[in-house]
């Protein structure tokens, strides 16, 4: 139920964003980005519910592994848009927010079963909790980068475009040592506790490695390189595209120890 | 003057960033590759599932194990000399210029040094051994050290799954007994010697029915009995009331000889859901009749003595430490 809420407040702040797209490049949208952070907070909210009902942080299964990883990207939309103010560029709120809306659409399917159960033993663990969380905030400002990438792809706007790739470096220069630590550092460890084992090669693993390899290499290539452009921009879009295969795409197509997840 | 210009020009190749770039290039577009070629399978699996062409492609490049294959292998290495020049380099030049501000990425690269020799001496030093212990078996380990099962207990959650498994042992060297440890998932045994994981275990418990007829049947949890319309499948020997927990200990232990055992059985109503019926000795399921019941658990164990650990640990807080420092720093930036 609070799910539906906030998915139809997502929803209405994107129509709302839409509106303001085609006003044009004067008029402000004061309210969206509130009601971002309204659906946030709910999704949040459905967080804490399910952690105290099975006494367990819950980001366990795939239903709440997307309303958490829905509602930071609402957070990162929010603060993003309530520092940048007029200056926030509307397709990165935009792409932001139909990016948290496809996530709480997938978790409505039945690929994301809402079943509130506690944990099997190899993931009652708080390491998986930091591990978890920490992929997912990370990813979440890939996921705006992502959009800021695309944008700069799509525009001929060279004032804009110098905006987008320093907000891109930005997103992924925040979102990447987050998640370093969740998807690797604590990953790692909690595999080590749980199978004896830092490291296994298992599919998401291998995943996880490519697309901290892909960011690690738009990285260098941006700020030691000082690459600028199409090709930087490509990199932050495929990162995004690996990120996304990581989570879903090696659950659907790869088995591994993370099958579960 | 020639051989130091050809070693200023290794230098200057292996301090490129140009050269790490076209590095993490090729490890990544062959670690998609190696991801959808199943690691690690019997020879005949890649035979059964490959072209001959394919198969014979993957065998001839260890592809089937690819991340312990030269093609992985090498570029790694050519990787870390890469890094361990650049991050070198890098210190130098910042000492020569007193410029210390951003130490982050040092840290990191420093620690991912660390931990590509970590994996190193894993690859080669790692002794890991699985075994399965019923309660009241020892085994002999390396270094004159024995290892013995008192118990094992298996709790689920009312929906089925598992809850939690537990392995009572008692690690001894040289006949000195120690203290009985308590292992379970998430919880490793961490002894001077080794690291024992809780890992898997195997549930051969039996429940023996006798018909109306006086045939006698018996079933492996996970095996149906079909009586009637109805399906029965027998999921495990409980040693509580509640159906969901079994305890097995060694030998003379109240718990195996109890007359408190339970026969789990799920009536299906389609597929994996059913009604729990939970039936002692003499009790009627269907037209059988349970006759007896016999708990068998055998754990699971993982015991591993792995060198690297320790340099793992170090190269983690090391890129712990780098990660802190480096967003730390990076929140104090306007311009990037």
């Amino acid at each position: 139920m609070i799910a539906t809420i906030a998915f139809f407040i997502l929803l209405l702040a994107v129509i709302i964003q839409v509106v303001f797209i085609f006003k044009g490049k004067n008029s402000h949208d004061p309210v969206s980005h509130y009601l971002v952070l309204s659906a946030s907070v709910l999704l949040l909210i459905i967080t804490i519910y399910r952690s105290i009902t099975i006494r367990f942080v819950a980001v366990t299964n795939t239903f709440e592994s997307l309303v958490f990883f829905s509602a930071f990207i609402g957070l990162i939309i929010f603060i993003y848009k309530f520092r940048a103010k007029e200056n926030a560029i509307r397709f990165v709120v935009f792409g932001g927010t139909i990016i948290a809306l496809i996530l709480l659409m997938i978790a409505s399917s039945p690929i994301a079963p809402r079943t509130i159960a506690p944990p099997i033993p190899a993931l009652q663990s708080y390491w998986l909790v930091l591990h978890v969380t920490f992929s997912f905030i990370g990813e979440s400002f890939f996921a705006l980068s992502f959009v800021s990438a695309l944008q700069y792809l799509i525009t001929k706007n060279e004032e804009k475009k110098l905006h987008l790739e320093k907000l891109t470096a930005k997103l992924i220069a925040v979102g990447y040592p987050i998640f370093t630590a969740g998807a690797l550092l604590f990953g790692a460890i909690w595999a080590r506790y749980a199978w004896g084992s830092f490291w296994s090669w298992d599919p998401k693993e291998t995943w996880a490695l490519i697309t901290w390899l892909v960011y690690t290499a738009y990285l260098h290539a941006r700020f030691v390189r000082k690459l600028r452009g199409t090709l930087s921009a490509v990199i932050a879009v495929t990162g995004f595209i690996f990120t996304l295969f990581t989570f879903f795409g090696v659950n659907f197509l790869l088995s591994g120890l993370h099958s579960y997840a | 003057m020639k051989q130091l210009r050809f070693i200023l020009s290794i230098y200057k190749l292996f301090k490129s960033i140009k050269l790490a770039l076209v590095l993490i290039g090729y490890l990544v577009a062959t670690s998609i590759l190696a991801s959808f070629i199943p690691q690690g399978k019997q020879v005949s699996y890649y035979a059964h599932e490959f072209p001959s062409f394919i198969y014979r492609i993957i065998m001839e490049l260890g592809i089937d194990n690819f991340f312990r294959s030269f093609l992985f292998i090498i570029p790694l290495g050519i990787f870390f000399l890469n890094l361990s020049v650049c991050t070198i380099d890098r210190i130098i030049t910042r000492i020569r210029h007193r410029a210390l501000v951003r130490p982050g990425p040092d840290i990191i690269h420093l620690g991912l040094l660390i931990l590509m020799i970590a994996g190193v001496i894993t690859l080669f030093e790692r002794r890991e051994g699985f075994i399965y212990l019923a309660p009241g078996d020892t085994v002999d380990l390396p270094n004159g050290y024995t290892l013995a099962l008192k118990s094992f207990a298996f709790a689920s959650y009312t929906d089925g799954r598992p809850k939690k498994w537990t392995s009572e042992v008692v690690l001894t060297r040289k006949g000195k007994e120690k203290n009985v440890h308590s292992i379970e998932v998430n919880k490793p045994l961490k002894t001077g010697a080794y690291n024992i994981f809780q890992y898997s275990y195997k549930d051969l418990s039996t429940v023996t029915l006798t018909d109306t007829s006086g045939n006698i049947t018996s079933l492996y949890p996970g095996e149906t009995l079909t009586s009637g319309n109805s399906v029965f499948k027998f999921v495990r020997v409980s040693t509580d009331p509640s159906g969901l927990i079994t305890v097995v200990k060694e030998t003379g232990s109240s718990e195996s000889e109890s007359n408190d055992l339970l026969a789990v059985f799920l009536e299906m109503q389609g597929k994996n859901k059913g009604t729990y019926k939970l039936l002692k000795t003499g009790k009627t399921i269907g037209s059988f009749t349970v006759s007896d019941l016999y708990p068998h658990l055998e754990t699971g164990l993982n015991v591993v003595d792995d060198p690297g650990f320790m340099p793992v640990i170090i190269a983690l807080i090391l890129i712990g430490l780098g990660l802190s420092v480096t967003l730390i720093q990076k929140r104090g930036d306007t311009k990037i």
